[in-house]
């Protein structure tokens, strides 16, 4: 059946590869649209998934990691005598004023990391993250250097008044907000933001000794420290996801997107399916008449479904893996997993094969006496 | 054993006022290896006939047994299997898969039957030699002549060693000298593998190659014996 199936589907090559060609492109936009919401849950929480620490410590109702607000300074030794903490440390979330050397101004999230330099960025395209200690220095990402107006070591800038010197360039440090990332010194960022006081940092970040699970330390943090809130990793990242993706409506958008393509291209599969099942109804029947079950004729039919789904996600998914490579260094990368991955191909051929069912209809349909007519 | 007998073979279309019976108590008996011409005017029952005959629809009333076995009442895959492997269909356009080549068409007929590769392949191999068209094999249908396709037909409804050959109109689509041949053709085929043909035609002067001659008018056998004499 399968040949059949095949040369059937053949039979016109150019309405075949048509047809494949479309169902592609759809199934490229559904996957793109999934690789975007990948890439910008990786993006939302690198830092947070980075630091590899157990749990954050933060004023209450944080929002996100980017709306971090201040929290007194002293609550980084309030954790550290918690039963159960192994290290703690502060890091501060600001927000400044970027101006390059040709003047231009542009919003920036400053992050404050502290001596043992946990946040710092994970991957380093120039310099070492050990440098953020030396007084007013700073890391921008490599793909933000031209929008920074920076391109090498050395280049001084001005962060809302006071002056900076960039010590390295760091690699996949995206932000999901319109500014870029900069790090420094806690120190320093507290000069940078002038809403908080020197006393003052946004996160705590502590890691637990051996044999405690992240979720009972926070839970011995909140009970413990007054007026603050403790998330494991995992939660503080999913919170902040979440706060993005589903609180501004913009992961619903993507979402949605991602589903009408794939629903087109049901649809677009299920004409061609329709059209290629009427054009061989006659030949249809003559199977029937010489044998051939029905239930091998709906085989048929569904290895045809199955068959230009298979072709278009294999061409789409083609086309993903070259987007994905060509988007790795811009500030929207297109990023996959293959669980979101398996999902959309699930969900692409149990569309294709919804969109089979008129075709599956029509050939049980067929009555074999047709041959003699 | 007759490979092909029935009794009081009835089949009514419709319900009601609606309903026109196509077929009338018909009453058949054949043998194997006999050649059998059904003739009959336009709406008089022969596609009906043949087509209950070929276990391609159910009729309303009567008995029908196939190679011993009753169909009358039997279920769809029985009727399928046995179509399958009982009975040979030769159509009036040929009706040979036209995204297939020639030989692919006989492929998945045999393949369908459960042949194995070997023994399909020189039964194709035999056939093909014996209707002077084995040099077409690799062609598809539409490259051929009508001539040419109708022998390949012939070859199809033969290939799996069907007890019974039902052809339809099948010089139809011929002239005179290529719709004799394609007859000749069949009837000589379908006697050196033993099998029973039936051929429905509307052509008075094909009657005379037949060893047994029907006619049909509204629904009944008017001419020809019945039940074959023993």
């Amino acid at each position: 059946m399968l040949s059949i199936a095949i040369q059937m589907l053949w039979h016109k090559p150019t309405r075949f590869i048509a047809t494949v060609l479309g169902m592609a492109t759809l199934f490229f936009v559904s996957i793109a649209q999934v690789g975007l919401l990948v890439g910008w849950v990786n993006t939302i929480s690198a830092i947070i998934v980075h630091a590899q620490v157990d749990v954050w410590v933060m004023a209450q109702q944080t929002p996100a990691f980017d709306y971090g607000t201040a929290i007194p300074r002293r609550r980084i030794y309030q954790v550290r005598s918690v039963k159960g903490v192994a290290w703690a440390e502060s890091m501060v979330m600001a927000w400044s004023d970027w101006q390059r050397p040709d003047g231009r101004r542009t919003n920036v999230e400053v992050v404050g990391i502290d001596y043992s330099s946990v946040g710092a960025p994970w991957a380093m395209a120039i310099g070492r993250a050990a440098e953020l200690q030396r007084r007013d220095s700073v890391i921008v990402d490599e793909v933000f250097a031209p929008a920074l107006g920076v391109s090498r070591v050395g280049d001084e800038v001005e962060l809302l008044g006071g002056r900076a010197t960039v010590r390295g360039l760091s690699r996949g440090v995206r932000t999901f907000t319109a500014a870029p990332f900069v790090f420094t010194s806690v120190r320093s960022a507290l000069h940078y933001d002038k809403r908080y006081h020197d006393d003052e940092i946004t996160y705590v970040i502590a890691r637990c000794r051996p044999g405690v699970r992240p979720e009972d330390l926070a839970e011995a943090i909140r009970r413990e420290v007054p007026n603050i809130e403790a998330l494991t990793s995992d939660e503080f990242a999913w919170r902040s996801v979440t706060y993005w993706l589903l609180e501004t409506g913009m992961g619903i958008t993507v979402i949605l997107t991602a589903l009408l393509g794939m629903l087109v291209s049901s649809l677009v599969g299920s004409q061609t399916l329709y059209g290629v099942t009427n054009d061989h109804l006659s030949n249809y029947a003559t199977l029937l008449a010489v044998g051939f079950s029905r239930a091998q004729l709906l085989t048929c039919v569904v290895v045809q479904a199955a068959l230009l789904s298979a072709l278009a996600a294999a061409l789409g998914s083609a086309a993903f893996v070259a987007a994905s490579r060509i988007t790795e260094r811009t500030p929207i990368p297109l990023e996959m997993v293959w669980q979101m991955y398996l999902v959309v191909l699930g969900l692409s051929f149990l569309t294709s094969l919804f969109g089979a069912l008129l075709s599956l209809k029509t050939v049980w349909s067929i009555d074999p006496v047709t041959v003699f007519r | 054993m007759s490979p092909l007998y029935c009794q009081n073979l009835t089949h009514v279309y419709g319900r009601g006022d609606m309903a026109e019976t196509a077929l009338a108590d018909v009453s058949l008996e054949f043998e194997a290896g006999e050649t059998c011409v059904l003739m009959g005017p336009s709406g008089s029952g022969k596609t009906t006939l043949l087509s209950i005959l070929g276990c391609l629809l159910t009729p309303t009333r009567g008995e029908l047994y196939v190679c011993g076995e009753a169909v009358h009442a039997a279920p769809r895959h029985k009727l399928t299997a046995l179509r399958r492997k009982a009975i040979g269909f030769v159509f009036q356009h040929a009706q040979l898969l036209p995204f297939l080549s020639l030989e692919d068409n006989l492929l998945v007929i045999g393949d369908n039957v459960g042949l194995s590769r070997h023994e399909l392949k020189d039964r194709i191999d035999r056939l093909l030699e014996r209707l002077d068209i084995g040099r077409l094999r690799r062609r598809r249908p539409h490259e051929v002549s009508g001539g040419q396709r109708q022998r390949f037909a012939v070859a199809r409804a033969l290939l799996h060693g069907p007890k019974i050959v039902l052809a339809d109109e099948p010089t139809a689509a011929l002239d005179w000298r290529h719709g004799e041949e394609a007859v000749k053709l069949l009837i000589e085929e379908a006697r050196s593998a033993g099998a029973l043909l039936i051929t429905v035609t509307h052509d008075a002067r094909l009657a005379r190659l037949f060893e047994r001659e029907l006619h049909i008018e509204n629904g009944r056998i008017v001419a020809g014996n019945l039940v074959k004499e023993s």
